[in-house]
């Protein structure tokens, strides 16, 4: 009986070894999620950053906007999972149609601010808020912090380095520094205290990082400050000088000789007046009937050459650390300016806003309030940014 | 060479009673825990078990015809008591599609206990007495898992006390039934989803629009209902259409488990800050957690009374036997459950918002196969393969019953060292299918789609299963 039972059994265990192993084949690793991007190195990718790294266009934002951010096609490029933190449509606030009008996307009805999209995601890899200065990205409640609805709406009562943390970053970009600076020259007024200390800077620069690396970020590139002189935002008040000779201005907006090329006495080829001051302001007053008078050489709220001086020289202390933090840990570096004084160059930035075309104030590389980049200018710089990590790393991003 | 076998003497009988008594306490005293793999649990015996729960055309004779076919009872002769458990061990793991990461499942070793009593009244009359869990659910996540916002401790469990009665009408044809007395609880465990809920009910903005991201658990809530009673039947039919081939066919009724318990709250911090500028207009630095505490004070999250609800499906199940030679039994069951009844488990809460949990089941199908060998006397080798297709669609694959297709082989083994004793053993491993699922109901006005699916379920079981058996 023994033998015959142990064969039995024998037989036994060896059907069900053929039966485990046929179904095995039950098993359908097909049905995992999608095939992770070729580069290990983006597996999740995060991007950090203010407003131009968020996606804010036209003094507004909304899905549409977002979806044009340089991130969102870079994460293309990488073929890397990205997920934004969607604003509903017409957005928070409604993007801008006509910045003479004052028009925004969705009508005088639309509501100022849309809320989130639903349902959200678990996890964003798009981190940035519009108004971050580097500050923003460490803490949402220090008493310089910029925080603001929208803080609240994408971030969700962390921090950018809190919510990049979340998505175990293998790869992230930065693209901080420009609010450090840009709120004083859009101010017209350039103080110490609106201009973050480039000591400051670094602190704070390398605080984020280090954050970014202690949660697993292999690598990364970081963009350098956006030269804030060169937005179409800010018109040289020669500029100004030369529509008022060509009766371009109503008569009661008058623009003081002091406004003029240094050809014909003035400083107006050194002085910058803000948009939101020239246009939003003087002429506005003008065309209600007060006389105005724009005066480029005592008006506070014109950027004199010597405010100019400081801007410029606290972004070029801001990208040498950058620059700097990069070359230490490996990381690479694009700076935008070069290409943006070329497209100013060959005219493609206006100097004045081109009021016969109100839907393209600025020209084709800034969206309609003059600051933001268009989704244009976002390809271009995506497609910059790319080649620069193909640099540094190797990899090929770019087609 | 077939073994002669010898009878015991009656103090090896008395032993035996006590071993028998020892194994009804254990399983009386586990009852309380019993868990159970999946909704439906077809281990109601270990003889059965091992031919891969083929037997309404020829159950085992141990009594588990009580569950298995009623009509088996008829041409019992004396008495037959029978006990036993079956553990069922369940692995595997959900790998979420986002993020590639895998969490195991932590569900304990679930005691299934079976106990059948048999008693031949006449050459034709048969008596029965049952207890056992048809219908039963474990599963347990780690609560940081992100499908704990569906459940991560959830037990359910059906005990049927069955008494039956069976008659021999003619030689070949056998008819029993019996009265199913359904004692059933269920206890919930699940986190709540901060996104989810109203941040402005008036307005109907919820924090989610307000940017708080998906999974943001703040509250865990337990619903423990009381244990419910219930009634139904458990009919069968047998018929010998010659010396080898017999069918049967068994019909188990659907039984409505009506709840009523309580559902307590307790608050989980978020730590959420809310900065300057927030949505809510709170002041800078406020801990979201201090604005939400209110809820579990005087709010919707306050201990409330709740009822639900939730229907044992109908069981119905034919099969065949063929006496292939005089050691060879072979057989086949098709079993259909009708788990469509099965739409949603509605919550009604005193207090808080109604909610159900929305499953929409199919009917289910079973082929099982089955063979018996008796070696000789004394030892019996059983195999058997089980195919089910699951009841949930593809949208309702969750962590509460993560389940799919399932292969199941079995192997068992019996042995009858005296007389009038029999042990049996067995062995089942159910392979399952991996299958796409999710860890996320729908939002408010979403619908319950294969969208909301987000990861892979790979979950397999091992099931162990003994049943001592004495006959008197």
């Amino acid at each position: 009986m023994t033998t015959f039972l142990q064969q039995a059994v024998r037989r036994g265990l060896y059907l069900l070894v053929i039966a485990a192993l046929t179904l095995t084949a039950c098993e359908n690793d097909s049905l995992l999620s999608p095939e992770p991007p070729a580069e290990d190195l983006f597996t999740n990718y995060v991007a950090l950053g203010n407003s131009i790294t968020a996606g804010f266009q036209s003094d507004g934002i909304n899905g549409q906007t977002q979806q044009a951010s340089y991130a969102v096609l870079l994460a293309q490029q990488m073929g890397t999972s990205f997920t934004v933190p969607e604003l509903n449509l017409p957005g928070c606030p409604p993007p801008l149609t006509n910045p003479l009008t004052g028009e925004r996307v969705g009508g005088p009805d639309a509501p100022e601010c849309a809320l989130r999209a639903t349902p959200p995601p678990r996890r964003i890899n798009n981190t940035a808020v519009p108004g971050a200065a580097v500050l923003d990205a460490l803490s949402n409640l220090d008493m310089e912090s910029n925080a603001n609805t929208l803080t609240t709406l994408i971030l969700g009562g962390r921090t950018q380095v809190e919510r990049a943390a979340e998505v175990n970053p293998t790869f992230a970009s930065v693209w901080l520094g420009n609010n450090d600076v840009l709120g004083a020259a859009l101010s017209g007024v350039v103080t110490p205290d609106n201009v973050t200390s480039p000591d400051v800077f670094q602190q704070r620069y390398s605080a984020v990082l280090d954050q970014l690396e202690a949660a697993g970020a292999e690598g990364g590139v970081l963009v350098g400050v956006a030269d804030v002189t060169q937005v179409p935002h800010l018109s040289p008040g020669a500029a100004y000088f030369g529509a008022e000779q060509q009766g371009a201005l109503p008569p009661t907006f008058q623009v003081d000789a002091s406004c003029a090329p240094a050809a014909l006495g003035g400083v107006g080829e050194e002085t910058l007046v803000p948009f939101g001051y020239g246009f939003g302001e003087l002429l506005t007053a003008a065309q209600g009937g007060t006389e105005v008078t724009l005066n480029c050489g005592a008006d506070a709220r014109v950027l004199s050459a010597e405010e100019l001086t400081s801007l410029g020289t606290a972004v070029a202390s801001y990208n040498a650390i950058i620059e700097e933090e990069a070359t230490t840990r490996g990381w690479a570096y694009y700076s935008p300016n070069p290409t943006f004084a070329q497209l100013r160059a060959a005219g493609d930035i206006p100097l004045f806003p081109d009021v016969q075309n109100p839907t393209a104030l600025f020209g084709p590389i800034f969206s309609l309030d003059g600051v933001h980049p268009s989704s244009t200018a976002h390809e271009l710089v995506a497609e910059e940014i790319a080649d620069a990590i193909d640099a540094t790393y190797g990899t090929s991003l770019s087609p | 060479m077939k073994q002669s076998y010898t009878p015991s003497a009656q103090p090896q009988r008395t032993r035996l009673l006590a071993s028998l008594m020892l194994v009804l306490s254990f399983c009386f005293l586990t009852a309380n825990d019993a868990q159970a793999q999946g909704f439906g649990i077809f281990e109601q015996g270990t003889c059965a078990s091992a031919r891969g729960g083929a037997a309404a055309a020829n159950p085992c004779e141990d009594g588990s015809s009580v569950y298995f076919n009623p009509a088996g009872l008829a041409g019992t002769s004396g008495w037959t008591f029978s006990g036993g458990v079956s553990n069922i061990i369940q692995v595997g793991d959900y790998t979420a599609d986002d993020t590639g990461e895998s969490t195991d499942v932590d569900s304990p070793v679930s005691v299934v206990p079976h106990v059948y009593a048999a008693y031949g009244a006449t050459d034709r009359l048969g008596l029965g007495f049952g207890v056992y869990v048809p219908f039963g659910l474990n599963t347990r996540w780690p609560t940081d898992f992100r499908g704990a916002l569906l459940g991560y401790d959830n037990n359910l469990q059906s005990i049927y006390i069955q008494p039956s009665v069976a008659y021999q009408l003619t030689d070949r044809i056998k008819v029993g039934g019996g009265l199913v007395v359904s004692v059933s609880s269920v206890e919930l465990n699940q986190r709540l989803d901060l996104a989810q809920q109203l941040a402005e009910p008036d307005q109907g903005v919820t924090f989610a629009q307000l940017g708080i991201p998906r999974n943001t658990p703040f509250a865990e809530a337990t619903l423990d209902a009381d244990p419910a009673v219930s009634i139904g039947g458990n009919f069968g039919i047998q018929a010998a259409l010659t010396d080898r081939i017999s069918v049967g066919a068994r019909f188990t009724t659907p039984i409505k488990m009506e709840y009523d318990g309580e559902a307590s709250f307790r608050q989980v911090a978020t730590d959420l800050v809310l900065p300057a500028g927030n949505p809510l207009g709170a002041p800078a630095g406020t801990p979201l957690d201090g604005v939400l505490q209110q809820s579990f004070t005087e709010g919707p999250l306050v201990t409330q009374g709740i009822e639900t609800e939730i229907t044992m499906p109908a069981q119905f199940v034919a099969g065949l036997s063929v006496q292939a030679t005089e050691r060879l039994n072979l057989l086949l069951d098709y079993q259909w459950t009708g788990w469509s009844t099965l739409e949603d488990v509605p919550l009604n809460f005193e207090v808080s918002t109604d909610d159900a949990i929305v499953l929409n089941y199919n009917n289910s199908h079973n082929i099982r196969a089955g063979a018996e060998f008796d070696i000789d006397e004394v030892w019996t080798v059983r195999g058997g393969y089980v195919y089910n297709r699951p009841a949930s669609p593809d949208e309702t694959v969750t962590p509460l019953a993560p389940e799919s297709e399932r292969n199941r082989p079995t192997l068992g083994l019996g042995v009858k060292p005296f007389a009038g004793v029999e042990l049996n053993l067995a062995y089942q491993f159910v392979n399952q299918n991996d299958r796409r699922g999710r860890t996320r109901g729908a939002d408010p006005g979403e619908q319950v789609t294969t969208d909301l699916n987000d990861g892979l379920y790979r979950i397999d079981a091992h099931v162990l299963a003994t049943t001592l058996t004495v006959r008197f």
